[in-house]
């Protein structure tokens, strides 16, 4: 079968990295990315089934590992080679039903007892990344054993697994895994409802982000840092109260909260920063934007900074970080806006406390808000060089998600498994 | 390149690299150039210009009018001892006066002179105005009628101490004859109460007369008169009085001086101006009075010439 | 030389390019045949000894007013305020009228043994002056003397214990004005009219007034209903002044008006050209439009900037009445219309304009688009008397770079104002009903106002109210060169040739327009017939 695949190949990352600022496409070509023909990967044990990818999402951590232009501390945490892809929404091909896959590989995935993290629901900080029967990987998409997205078949755990409900398109569902993520990164902050919360950046991540808030938050002053006319838009569309360029954040901070500046210091600003580009730019603004004690959220993947942390000693400011999904905890009574009813996994306890799954929450929210138009470009894996190239400059390009389109590559593909 | 060019000169000779035309349609009075009495000739007296002047009339006016004309001058001790601005009054006959006059001039008073020069002719052009103000110091006058600007620029030049040079006949003369003299001297006269010398220029007609085509290098004689003082006189009689001195003049250097002195006094209407004017006699005389003319030119020699003759 | 008339200029083919503004810079743009050009009068002769007459206007003074030695007496307190530096434009050379006529009045408090006396600029919601714009407008005399005893001050629309309630008009304007200069037993006002729509009433209960004050004229229905607001018997912003300044007399505020009136002497030597005729120009005025013009343009926006913010203008004082306020504002605006006033036929299709360095609003600073917004549309639009030079529904093109530069300093609220309100809207009674509130009340722009040197926090939102009726009358404003980024949040287009203007215009108002263009500056005001 056709995959996608990283090698471990120093010169290749290094070449890729050396490249990635001047050319993408010689940066692809010289990078450690390869198309190839590989055999399937194979069933670990019974609770796996094989899944055939429909889309295939391109995420900004994917992207960083192609163009080799994050840091060394994931390579411990893969298993090369591997085939990327995260964002899958493809075809259990042992119940032929439309799934999505929740892509972590946590206890659960790993047939492993679940560890402190597991069972109090925070999957995301699971402590098995490298144990049990199947190879290092964080999720699906890094890990030898399981295969990824970008590929025609890869092999997940029953319990990744969520079916799709048939009113959702194809391009709705490959973008529940990253709303789940903006989801969670919303709900694992302390809101009321009623802050003023600035999102720093209109990628798919930003705007997911944005598109959480005005889900789980309807009454929030929401205020974007949006570059590009298209991002402007598809904010607006989402329910941005406010959006701003990228050097107006902290002007637009002193005035929402009408406090006094003086140099680069604000007596106030907004209660919650999400910074979803992760730069030292957008890190640094975000931090100078929030008001006192306040937070800032790093949702987009961030990498090497170099950023002026006295702002974030003197003004008390805590910066956390956000990944992936687990449960989610919300008070009932603040959320009855919501229509959970459709939610598998929701569960009530006696202090009106609903336990949802992140994943599960994100489809159902994915019924209301149909994120579907967000994709934006569609390719087959063989032109993955354009695909990648235009994924990594989507704001200029007014590209918001790029992803790789299976459903048609059934005839190109000639394997023994052929269904 | 060779396309470039014409838009290049195009466009230098295009507003604003050359003046604009002015607008036909405007409903107000059309902009005109500060020309004629209007010209302002302030320049021409700073002192670096008056420097150049003085230089140029010493080393280059002095020697060509005496080349050309070679003038005997008369008279000169009437006016050397006199002090402050004067008004030099003559007969005019020629371009070549007012240059001639200039440099014959007693030194105090040569280079801080100005001439009254017809502000129609002289200064109807931008170039000719800055030519003429600058290289004689002319001052535009207007000839026909009265100009208070003009007027008021020459009393007050003579007010800081400028003589002035005038030809109160307003113009050259057609014929050679004398015309008779505009009242504006006079007045000018009264006004700042300067007094006027007057001065017989004779020989001009005859190198360049208003009509000549070229010139021909003769022989001048230049006659200075006694100062008059235009106190307590009326404009009209100091007119007349200026005009029969210069007549006066012309029959010293002609007759002699007691002759003419009697004359002075004994002829009602003396002027240059012949009561026969017209007639052939009139011109016959005076040509019979002018200086001699060189008989031929020195160069280009016409060899063999003097065997036909 | 008597000063000759202004005039309009119809443009053939023989007619030479014409001089048009641009921002810092200027050049020469050809018209197509039949354009009008409104060319201002000359400047007129100014008053050849102005300190007797200063003497004279304060001792015979106009209306029912007793002369100024008669009010002054022994024991009181003299107030004397004055415009700020929003006035003339450019500044003019040393000496200032103000200082002048300050001068006069403080030696004849002198002479009468006046020992308590106040000078307030009347900054209403103005930026503060700086310590050099205050020694320019007052003189180093007067400064010194002044300024170390806490004696010149600067009023302050923010301050509640210097500001007094003098109770509403008869339309329910609330009337609070400077608790020193209303609590004086003389007021004298010195003022300097360049243009007709200063002085009168509008100088103490606009100059200084309090935003509680100030918002019952300055907002979008009272400007949409000033037509225009250079023209004071249609103007709705002067009916409210006047009737809030009936209001501060009758509670017995002693006003003593001093106004002045300066011709249109604009450009001093070297840049003389740029308030000639084009076919005027000599070799001298043409060379110097050739490298001014090309230096400008060549070097950086900061240089050029300060370049032309150096300009002092030659003005020269040509009128000077002293007394009650009405009668003195009537004789006053006479002698403005007879310098600037020019009769034009009929309204045209298209109005242009170019648009120079200097506004009221940025003196010694950057013209950021807003400004641009309301020089072109308050400011030139409204030059006019009777109807606009352009009809309901015409274009104006305006000329200017129009960056989005700003001065962080003068103008902070701007920055806010253009980032976040434009952005949303640029309808003038959407911006009033849903930010005024909140930029008004900002305490960070307070405090700016009260200690540094920024304009207050709602000085935008006039700005925009001040093109209200021009936004109101129009059908498309066209920024010729400007910025496309700055032109669009604006709401305007932006073109690059005058042709493409033109062209873009014609899709506005019909095929074959008419177009008059504004010769400005020196002022002219139109009195379209």
């Amino acid at each position: 079968m056709r995959s996608l695949v990283i090698e471990q190949n120093l010169r290749r990352m290094a070449s890729a990295k050396l490249l990635a600022g001047t050319s993408a496409t010689a940066s692809l070509k010289w990078g450690p990315l390869s198309i190839k023909d590989v055999d399937p990967p194979g069933l670990p044990n019974s609770q796996w089934v094989r899944v055939r990818p429909l889309l295939s999402g391109i995420c900004g951590s994917d992207l960083a590992t192609v163009f080799a232009s994050t840091t060394r501390y994931f390579e411990p945490l893969v298993s090369f080679p591997f085939t990327p892809g995260h964002e899958i929404v493809g075809v259990s091909l042992d119940t032929g039903t439309r799934v999505v896959v929740e892509s972590a590989l946590t206890c659960k995935a790993r047939d492993l007892p679940l560890c402190r993290f597991c069972r109090d629901g925070k999957d995301e900080l699971c402590e098995s990344v490298a144990a049990g029967n199947i190879k290092e990987g964080i999720q699906i998409g890094y890990c030898k054993s399981t295969g990824g997205g970008w590929s025609q078949e890869l092999v997940a755990h029953r319990s990744q697994l969520w079916p799709v409900d048939d009113s959702l398109s194809d391009e709705d569902a490959v973008l529940v895994e990253p709303l789940a993520c903006a989801l969670h990164s919303v709900q694992s902050t302390v809101l009321h409802g009623t802050e003023n919360v600035a999102v720093v950046g209109a990628g798919t991540v930003g705007l997911l982000t944005l598109a959480s808030l005005a889900y789980l938050f309807p009454k929030l002053s929401i205020s974007v840092v949006a570059k590009y006319s298209s991002q402007r838009a598809a904010a607006s569309r989402l329910g941005a109260t406010q959006i701003v360029a990228e050097d107006e954040l902290e002007r637009s901070a002193r005035r929402l909260s009408h406090s006094f500046r003086k140099g680069g210091w604000l007596s106030g600003g907004y209660d919650v920063v999400f910074d979803c580009v992760g730069s030292s730019k957008s890190l640094s603004s975000s931090i100078s934007s929030v008001r006192p004690g306040g937070q800032v959220v790093a949702v987009g993947m961030p990498s090497q900074v170099d950023i002026d942390l006295t702002p974030l000693w003197h003004r008390e400011v805590s910066l956390k970080g956000s990944y992936a999904y687990g449960v989610e905890v919300l008070p009932k009574e603040r959320f009855t806006h919501l229509d959970l009813t459709e939610c598998l996994s929701a569960t009530e306890d006696r202090d009106g406390q609903v336990s949802i799954r992140t994943f599960d929450l994100a489809l159902c929210a994915m019924k209301t808000l149909r994120l579907g138009w967000m994709v934006s470009h569609r390719y087959p894996l063989e032109n993955y060089v354009d695909a990648l190239e235009k994924a990594a400059r989507a704001g200029s390009h007014d590209a918001i998600k790029v992803v790789f389109d299976l459903r048609k590559s059934k005839s190109v593909w000639k394997g023994k498994d052929d269904l | 390149m060779s396309k470039e060019l014409p838009k290049i000169t195009k466009v230098l000779s295009e507003f604003p690299f050359r003046r604009a035309k002015v607008p036909g349609t405007l409903p107000v009075e059309r902009y005109k150039d500060p020309l004629g009495t209007s010209f302002d000739t302030e320049w021409a007296r700073k002192y670096p210009i008056r420097l150049l002047r003085a230089l140029l009339l010493d080393n280059l006016l002095r020697p060509a009018t005496k080349l050309i004309a070679s003038p005997e001058v008369y008279g000169l001790d009437r006016v050397n001892d006199l002090k402050g601005p004067l008004i030099f009054a003559s007969n005019h006959a020629s371009h070549l006066d007012t240059p001639l006059l200039l440099c014959n001039l007693p030194e105090r008073f040569r280079h801080r002179c100005v001439v009254a020069a017809g502000a129609d002719y002289f200064f109807d052009r931008r170039w000719k105005s800055y030519l003429w103000s600058g290289l004689l110091g002319a001052i535009p006058i207007e000839r026909n009628r009265v100009n208070r600007r003009s007027a008021e620029l020459s009393t007050e030049l003579i007010r800081k101490g400028w003589s002035l040079l005038i030809f109160p006949e307003g113009g050259r003369t057609q014929d050679g004859l004398g015309q008779s003299f505009k009242g504006g001297v006079a007045q000018l006269a009264l006004k700042s109460g300067t007094p006027v010398v007057p001065i017989y220029l004779e020989g001009t007609f005859e190198i360049l007369g208003k009509n000549s085509e070229r010139i021909r290098p003769g022989k001048t004689r230049i006659v200075f008169g006694s100062p008059i003082d235009p106190t307590d006189k009326d404009a009209r009689n100091l007119t007349k009085e200026i005009e029969a001195a210069v007549a006066v003049l012309s029959r010293e250097v002609h007759d002699n001086y007691w002759d003419a002195q009697l004359a002075r006094y004994q002829d009602e209407h003396l002027s240059l101006t012949p009561k026969d004017r017209g007639s052939w006699i009139a011109e016959w005389n005076r040509s019979a009075q002018a200086p001699k003319r060189h008989t031929s030119p020195k160069w280009p020699r016409y060899f063999g010439s003097s065997k036909k003759t | 030389m008597t000063s000759r008339p202004g005039f309009v200029l119809e443009v053939d083919r023989s007619t030479p390019p014409i001089l048009m503004w641009h921002g810092n810079s200027y050049r020469l743009e050809r018209f197509p045949k039949g354009a009008r050009i409104l060319y201002p009068p000359e400047p007129q002769e100014p008053i050849k000894d102005p300190k007797s007459a200063i003497a004279q206007a304060l001792e015979s003074p106009t209306g029912d007013s007793k002369p100024l030695s008669a009010l002054l007496h022994k024991g009181m307190r003299l107030v004397i305020a004055f415009d700020d530096v929003s006035l003339p434009l450019p500044q003019m050379q040393a000496p200032d009228v103000r200082q002048m006529v300050i001068e006069a009045v403080l030696e004849k408090a002198a002479e009468h043994g006046v020992d308590d006396v106040y000078l307030i600029a009347a900054l209403a919601l103005h930026r503060r002056m700086t310590e050099g714009e205050l020694r320019h407008a007052l003189g180093a005399r007067v400064y010194d003397a002044f300024h170390p005893r806490k004696r010149l001050l600067q009023h302050d629309a923010e301050d509640p214990s210097n500001l007094v309630d003098l109770g509403t008009t008869e339309h329910g304007e609330v009337v609070e004005i400077n608790k020193l200069a209303a609590e004086a037993d003389l007021l004298v006002y010195v003022n300097i009219n360049l243009v007709s729509m200063d002085g009168g009433h509008k100088s103490v209960a606009t100059g200084l007034a309090s935003y509680r004050s100030i918002r019952h004229h300055h907002n979008v229905k009272t400007m949409v209903h000033s037509k225009s607001f250079m023209d004071m018997h249609n103007s709705e912003l002067h009916t409210s002044n006047w009737r809030m300044g009936r209001h501060i007399a009758s509670q017995g505020v002693k006003i003593f008006q001093i106004e002045t009136t300066l011709n249109t002497d604009t450009f001093p030597k070297p840049f003389e050209f740029l308030s000639k005729r084009e076919w005027e120009w000599n070799l001298k005025d043409r060379t110097a439009f050739i490298a001014s013009s090309t230096s400008l343009q060549a070097s950086p926006d900061w240089i050029s900037r300060d370049i032309m913010h150096k300009i002092r203008s030659p003005y020269k004082l040509t009128g000077i009445n002293a007394g009650e306020v009405e009668a003195v504002h009537a004789k006053t605006l006479d002698k403005v219309f007879s310098q600037q006033l020019v009769n034009v036929e009929g309204q045209s299709d298209i109005l242009t304009m170019g648009l120079p360095f200097v506004g009221p609003y940025n003196v010694n600073s950057i013209m950021n688009p807003i400004l641009v917004y309301c020089l072109a549309l308050g400011y030139f639009f409204n030059m006019y008397i009777g109807k606009p030079l352009v009809r309901p529904g015409g274009v104006v093109i305006i000329s200017h770079p129009n960056k989005a530069e700003f001065d962080p300093a003068f103008h902070p609220s701007y920055i806010d104002f253009y980032e976040q309100v434009l952005t949303e809207t640029t309808d003038p009674k959407e911006i009033e009903k849903r930010f005024e509130e909140s930029f008004a009340n900002d305490p960070w722009y307070i405090h700016l106002y009260r200690k540094g040197n920024a304009y207050h926090g709602v000085h935008p939102f006039y700005m925009w109210y001040w093109g209200a009726h021009a936004l109101d009358h129009l059908g498309g404003v066209i920024i010729l060169g400007g910025d496309p980024k700055a032109t669009r949040r604006l709401g305007f287009q932006p073109a690059s040739t005058m042709m493409d203007a033109i062209e873009m215009a014609k899709s506005v108002v019909g095929p074959d327009p008419s177009i008059t263009h504004l010769h400005s500056p020196p002022l002219v005001m139109a009195k379209v017939i």
